[in-house]
Parts: C-alpha cells; sequence; structure tokens
C-alpha cells in the first residue's frame, strides 16, 4: 500500500459521522462550563483559605486572652503559620494557571510535569510545612497552659484547655493520631494519583526527546 | 458595541469549528480508548478551543493552534489528568450522526487497519503519524510539538517503516 494511499484511508475516516453544532445552545453550554469550573476552583480555594483565615484572629485573641508566656508565644508562631499556609496555597494557584493548552506538545509535558511535581512535593512534605509546625506549635500551647488559679484568670473558655497533666497528655496523643492520618492520607493520594502521571508525563518527554 | 464584538467572536468560533471539525474527529477516533468514547475527546477539544480563543492572537496559523490543542487534550486524556473531566455529560448541542452515503464498510475496514497500526506505536510516535497523515510539513510538525524539523525527519523515517510494516503483515 502507497503512502498517499494511506493518507486517503486516513482523510475519510471522520466521513462516516456528520457533526452538527447547534451554535446558540453550544455557546450557553461553553459559558456554563467555564462558569461551573472556575466557580468550583474559587470554592475550593475559598475554602482552605477560610480555615486559615480563622485561625488568625483566634490565636491572636489567645494570645491576647491566656496570661501564661509560653503558651502566648504558641499562639503567635501559630497567627504567622496560618499566613504562611495562605502564601503557599496561593503561590501554587499561580503556578496552576500557567498551564496553556494551546502551547506546544513538549511545552505542554514540561508545563504540566512542573505543575504535578510540585503539587506532588506540597503533598509528600506536608509532615514538615503542614503538620509539625501546627503539631509542635499545639504542643507548646498545651505544656504552657499554667495553673490559672495562680493568675486569677477564669474565662469561659478555660473549661475547654488541658489544664491537669492527664488531660494535656490525652490531647496531644488525640493531636498526635489525628495529625499522623493527615501524614497518610497525603502521602497516600502522592503514590495514587501524582507518581503514576508524572512517569507517565517523563516518559513521553523521553520518547519526544530520543532520535528513535 | 461589546454585542457586536460578541457576535463577531462567535461567529468565528463557529467558523473555526466548521471548518476543523472533521480534524479533530479524525483524532479523536485514534485516540479515545475505552470508557472513554471519541465523541466525549471531541466535546472536550471544543471546550478547550473555546477557553484558548479568546487569547488566540493570531500568532501561529490555526490549523497549528487547533492542532497543539487537539493533540494536547488528546493526550491528557490518555495519561489520566482529566478524570473530572471525562465524566461531562454529553451536550445536545453538539450532534453527532451516522452518515448514510458514500462512506461504506470497505474503507472503514482499512481505517480499523490503519487504527491498529497505529495503536501499537508509542504515544509520541503516534501523535507525529498521525500530523503526517493530515498532510502536515515537518516544519508544522515541529511547530505543534516542539521539536525541530530534523528531529520530525528522522523520527518520521523510522516510524514510516515500523508502521507499513505492520500494514504490509496485516495485508497478507
Amino acid at each position: 500500500m502507497l503512502e498517499q494511499e494511506l493518507k486517503e484511508i486516513w482523510q475519510h475516516s471522520s466521513e462516516g459521522e456528520q457533526i452538527k453544532f447547534k451554535m446558540s445552545k453550544l455557546m450557553i453550554d461553553m459559558e456554563a462550563r467555564v462558569t461551573r469550573m472556575e466557580r468550583n476552583i474559587k470554592n475550593r480555594d475559598r475554602r482552605e483559605i477560610i480555615a486559615s483565615l480563622i485561625g488568625i484572629p483566634l490565636f491572636g485573641y489567645f494570645a491576647y486572652e491566656i496570661p501564661f508566656l509560653v503558651t502566648k508565644i504558641a499562639c503567635v508562631f501559630a497567627v504567622l503559620f496560618f499566613v504562611y499556609v495562605i502564601y503557599k496555597l496561593k503561590n501554587a494557584q499561580k503556578l496552576r494557571s500557567s498551564i496553556d493548552v494551546a502551547s506546544s506538545f513538549s511545552e505542554q509535558l514540561e508545563a504540566q510535569r512542573n505543575y504535578l511535581k510540585e503539587q506532588s512535593k506540597l503533598l509528600d512534605n506536608v509532615l514538615y510545612w503542614y503538620v509539625l509546625p501546627p503539631f509542635i506549635m499545639n504542643i507548646v500551647f498545651i505544656l504552657g497552659l499554667g495553673d490559672p488559679v495562680q493568675f486569677d484568670w477564669n474565662p469561659m473558655l478555660l473549661e475547654y484547655l488541658p489544664i491537669t497533666p492527664k488531660e494535656k497528655l490525652s490531647t496531644i496523643i488525640m493531636l498526635a493520631l489525628f495529625y499522623g492520618f493527615i501524614v497518610l492520607l497525603n502521602k497516600s493520594a502522592v503514590k495514587i494519583n501524582y507518581k503514576p502521571v508524572i512517569q507517565d508525563i517523563e516518559q513521553l518527554q523521553l520518547q519526544l526527546k530520543s532520535e528513535n | 458595541m461589546e454585542d457586536t464584538m460578541q457576535v463577531e467572536r462567535d461567529r468565528s468560533f463557529e467558523d473555526i469549528l466548521e471548518n476543523n471539525k472533521h480534524k479533530i474527529y479524525r483524532l479523536c477516533r485514534i485516540y479515545a480508548v475505552s470508557p472513554i468514547e471519541p465523541q466525549d475527546l471531541f466535546q472536550e477539544i471544543v471546550y478547550e478551543v473555546w477557553r484558548s480563543f479568546k487569547s488566540f492572537k493570531g500568532k501561529a496559523s490555526i490549523d497549528t493552534w487547533i492542532y497543539r490543542i487537539s493533540l494536547n487534550v488528546c493526550l491528557r486524556s490518555k495519561i489520566k489528568l482529566d478524570k473530572k473531566n471525562s465524566h461531562e455529560a454529553r451536550l445536545e448541542s453538539i450532534q453527532f450522526i451516522k452518515a448514510d452515503s458514500e462512506y461504506d464498510e470497505d474503507q472503514e475496514d482499512k481505517f480499523q487497519m490503519l487504527r491498529s497500526c497505529i495503536s501499537v506505536l508509542n504515544e509520541v510516535d503516534k501523535s507525529l503519524i498521525v500530523l503526517h497523515l493530515e498532510e502536515l510539513s515537518y516544519k508544522d510538525i515541529g511547530v505543534i510539538t516542539g521539536l525541530t524539523e530534523n528531529h520530525v525527519a528522522v523520527k518520521m523515517k523510522r516510524i514510516r517503516k515500523k508502521l507499513f510494516d505492520c500494514i504490509n503483515l496485516k495485508m497478507k
């Protein structure tokens, strides 16, 4: 078979089906999908950022209200940590929006790989940037809580704070289990969702570069 | 004034779709692997063309631009980057109707033979041969894939041999 014959077979291969557009409806469908996608992304980002924004005034209030110096310091660090989390999330958003579907195949692969690697690194290192800092701050916060009677301190939130050694220990254990669960969840997301896709992309990049 | 611009924009988007629908569909027929149907991929490409159309400045030719988007979307579906999008419902505004004339079973059989030979190639080779069958020059293929013209030529020589070996084997 000649190459020209192959090209003809190829060119005719779309003739088995007629494709028709209902244009005015298609425009509405496209706009609706763009709006829906943008709304979904915005909502997800908003949820993550709101959680951090709630933490800032809450721990700011604790820093002001609680009389124990060590706990006060832990609260200030907690506020700084929430600011850092917002910065991290915003940074990841910028990287995501830079992927252009109309770029060349190799540019697209590189951009996708960089984005996925960044996301995967973010999740894989969640222990260091998302778990350990607040966990250590929580421990400092809890251990810093002294005897409220000595400070003549009796606010409403006192009943929610672990004051006795037994309460402190059980709270720390619960927090350790909770944070451990978060780490496992993120590690498994990296293994299941990110690593195979990154490997596929790298494989494609190798195929593209090779002379064979 | 804005309404007029919007109408013009919609009009040229419509022209782009009408003029390129068959070439997009041909790519979809190669890249769609169950459970994704060519119609699903086609719809996804139309969506990405619509999204990118706003930022299209005409620096590249429409052809190159369409092929870039189509190939990128097809490959994204392959490497499972678009899990969410594969669940998008079929749009009623895009209709696929079986053609009742000309295209016969013999042609379809020949296409299936070609398709099966293309499907054994790796993803990069697949995209290069598909663009070649679309009668694009090596230079244009280079612009779409990001390879140099020489690199495309070297690769194409080997891919063509593979394809013809496979087809000759099937025709025996």
